[in-house]
């Protein structure tokens, strides 16, 4: 199973990747939205994690192009969310996304769990 | 016997002239006596009148109650059957009657008509309403009265006729000029009395009308039909009023539906008591409202409210700096708390390494190894930060100088930020002057200024941006400025820019490159402790140039460790030897 992370905050990445390979997961990684969509349509993961905060495009702009296109739309994204961003979580939530996680508040064994949850894996 | 008998009766006789003009000389006596005592008692009148109406008009500037209080009195002075009194309040005629017996309808038309004839002759206006009131004794239709004898005396305050009063007898009453003269003086005293309080009133409400519109809270007061007394200049400026001469609805308007005023005040009325609401919004401001209710001073028991004062305390400033508190708490905490979890998590990872039997890949170790040095170096440096901020709030930052090249010193600082602009695709040019003098500074304080300056506009420059870094002589300073390419800083933030608790406003997506926005509170800090200034030139979008001049001659070369008061505070005046 592919989860592939799009996030600028590197060492978040670094620590949830690592979290997801000791549960078996493989993972791969963008730091930007441009990069993060054509990765998705090059490797259709089985799951995204998706941060709503990116340098280039906003997370919810990147959902809405996953979602149109036919090749990514049936992908689950998970938001990766800032704390106070209730607005955006809603829209990402109204957009599509399967779920969220306020990324600041969570172990990395959380973010597994969800994953996991999400992938329907024990 | 008949010597005798005359001798008597010469005595007699005599003796009835000694008594007769004994009795004369005494009665002239009396007379004299009983007009003395007459003069006296009217004195006595006059003094208790004037007492009364000094005592019963107290502060008031009620002229209808004080011709009612002259009126009241005059029975112990004059014969009469009517005692009137013709006030003009408030656009309107009050004609009062007080009859000691009754009086006919065509008595008391004929005393109007006198007083209003009075009346029309000593004011320009006279209002078209009267309201009439007889007291006492009642008009009798069967009566036949007529006026036979009358004077009227007009009451003026501040040369002006606010009524007249008239005294009327059916009876041909001797109102000699004695008399009409002595309630003339009397109302004279009294109006004279109502004109100098009504001076002092007029300069006392002069001075409190001054303090009123000089104050920075918004005041202002209304009586109890909701006229608007007074209000000031900050009141009319909080409330958006346009009108010079503003009336309470248009307050009650630009209240609208944030603030209740009627009702307040309302309560505060009925409850006596003062009102305080806190943080009340309107026109982009926050308000605490206190709405006061006024009490009658001629009201012993002091419950009579005659109105109430509104003072509007702007809060904004106080709210703005509490919210900024708050933020800077928020973030820094936030600031700490992130590197510290990236630490925590990748320590777990590594160690659960060791019990697992799904390992990570090599590389994947090495990654959270540099994660757990670069964050605990990241968070070691941003608690430097604020130990160092704290330092320079406290006035216990110090320096040690030494004859140093800052040329190499700002080449040395460009040169590690070089890999970091490359990866960014952001050119780092240096413009460092040849000829720059050596000059006393502490070069670990002013890498660390350049640092914080580079740092800056790496994060708000934008890939394939430019930022040059320049060092010359300008004068006696040597001046270093950095020049970015990046969102520039808006005038309105650019004098906050080095405060503590600033920081550049960031739009959504520049959330995660916020820090503990202490850098350039610090870098104005170590450049003022060597005696020189920060400045920048920016327009929103256009970037930002920041510089620093650093004095080439040290205000003390002796010196090498140097306290300074407060960061604020002008560095080169405050500098200490």
């Amino acid at each position: 199973m592919k989860v592939l992370l799009v996030d600028d905050d590197e060492d978040l990445v670094n620590i949830f990747s690592a979290a997801l390979s000791k549960e078996g997961l493989e993972t791969a990684y963008e730091l930007t939205g441009q990069q993060g969509i054509s990765k998705a349509k090059e490797i259709h993961p089985d799951l995204i994690l998706l941060d709503q905060v990116l340098p280039d495009i906003s997370g919810n702009d990147i959902l809405k192009v996953l979602k149109a296109d036919e090749t990514t739309k049936a992908i689950p994204v998970i938001i990766l969310s800032n704390f106070s961003q209730e607005e955006l979580v809603k829209g990402a939530i109204d957009q599509g996304a399967l779920d969220y996680l306020f990324k600041y508040q969570v172990e990395p064994r959380d973010v597994v769990a969800k994953v996991k949850e999400a992938l329907k894996i024990a | 016997m008949g010597v005798l008998l005359s001798f008597t009766t010469l005595t007699s006789i005599l003796f009835a002239v000694v008594s007769i003009f004994l009795y004369l000389n005494r009665r002239k006596i009396n007379f004299k006596i009983a007009l003395q005592e007459a003069a006296e008692k009217q004195k006595v009148y006059e003094l208790s009148i004037l007492k009364q109406i000094q005592e019963k008009i107290g502060y008031s500037l009620d002229y209808e109650y004080i011709v009612e209080v002259i009126i009241g009195n005059l029975k112990h002075l004059f014969n009469y059957t009517t005692a009137s009194s013709m006030v003009i309040k408030n656009n309107h005629i009050y004609f009062k009657t007080y009859a000691q017996t009754p009086v006919s309808t065509k008595y008391q038309e004929q005393v109007k008509k006198s007083m209003l004839m009075s009346l029309t002759s000593l004011v320009p206006y006279v209002p078209i309403q009267i309201e009439e009131q007889i007291v006492g004794s009642y008009v009798d239709q069967n009566n036949n009265t007529s006026v036979i004898s009358s004077f009227n005396i007009p009451l003026e305050i501040a040369n002006h006729t606010v009524g007249i009063i008239n005294v009327s007898s059916v009876n041909k009453e001797l109102y000699d000029e004695a008399q009409t003269d002595m309630l003339r003086q009397i109302v004279s005293q009294a109006s004279g009395a109502l004109t100098k309080l009504q001076d002092v009133l007029v300069t006392e409400k002069g001075k409190l009308t001054s303090m009123i519109s000089s104050l920075a809270d918004g005041v202002f007061m209304v009586d109890t039909d909701n006229n608007l007394l007074i209000i000031n200049n900050s009141a009319k400026q909080f409330l958006r009023l346009s009108s010079k001469e503003p009336v309470f609805t248009d307050i009650i308007s630009a209240f609208g539906t944030q603030y209740n005023i009627v009702d307040k005040i309302k309560q505060a009325s009925n409850t006596n008591q003062q009102l305080n609401d806190k943080e009340i919004s309107l026109n982009d401001k926050v308000f605490q409202m206190f709405v006061t209710p006024v009490l009658d001073p001629s009201d012993i028991n002091k419950k009579r409210t005659i109105g109430a004062s509104v003072l509007m305390h702007d809060i904004t400033v106080e709210q703005n700096i509490n919210k900024i508190k708050e933020d800077f708490t928020h973030m820094m905490v936030h600031e700490l708390r992130a590197p510290l979890t990236a630490i925590k998590d990748s320590s777990e990872l590594m160690i659960d390494q060791y019990h697992d039997e799904n390992g990570l890949a090599k590389e994947q170790q090495e990654k959270l190894i540099e994660i757990i040095d670069k964050q605990s170096k990241n968070l070691l440096e941003q608690i430097n930060q604020i130990l160092d901020a704290a330092k320079i709030e406290a006035g216990k930052f110090t320096i040690n100088k030494t004859p140093s090249d800052i040329g190499q010193i700002v080449q040395d600082t460009i040169d590690t930020f070089l890999p970091q602009a490359q990866k960014r695709q952001i050119i780092l040019a240096a413009e460092i002057s040849q000829s720059l003098p050596k000059i006393e500074v502490d070069p670990i304080r002013i890498s660390q200024v350049l640092t914080n300056l580079l740092s800056n506009s790496l994060k708000f420059t934008p890939p394939n941006g430019r930022i040059t870094t320049t060092a010359v002589t300008e004068g006696d300073y040597v001046v270093v400025s950095v020049k970015d390419t990046g969102m520039g800083i808006p005038e309105s933030e650019q004098k906050d820019l080095f405060s503590k608790y600033y920081q550049v406003k960031t739009t959504p997506h520049q959330l995660t490159k916020k820090g503990t926005g202490l850098g350039l509170f610090i870098t104005k800090g170590i450049v003022e402790a060597h005696g020189g200034m920060v400045g920048i030139n920016s327009k929103a979008n256009e970037g930002a140039t920041i510089y620093f001049k650093l004095p080439i001659k040290a205000t003390n070369p002796e010196v090498i460790n140097e306290h300074f008061p407060t960061a604020g505070a002008n560095s080169a005046s405050s500098m200490v030897n």
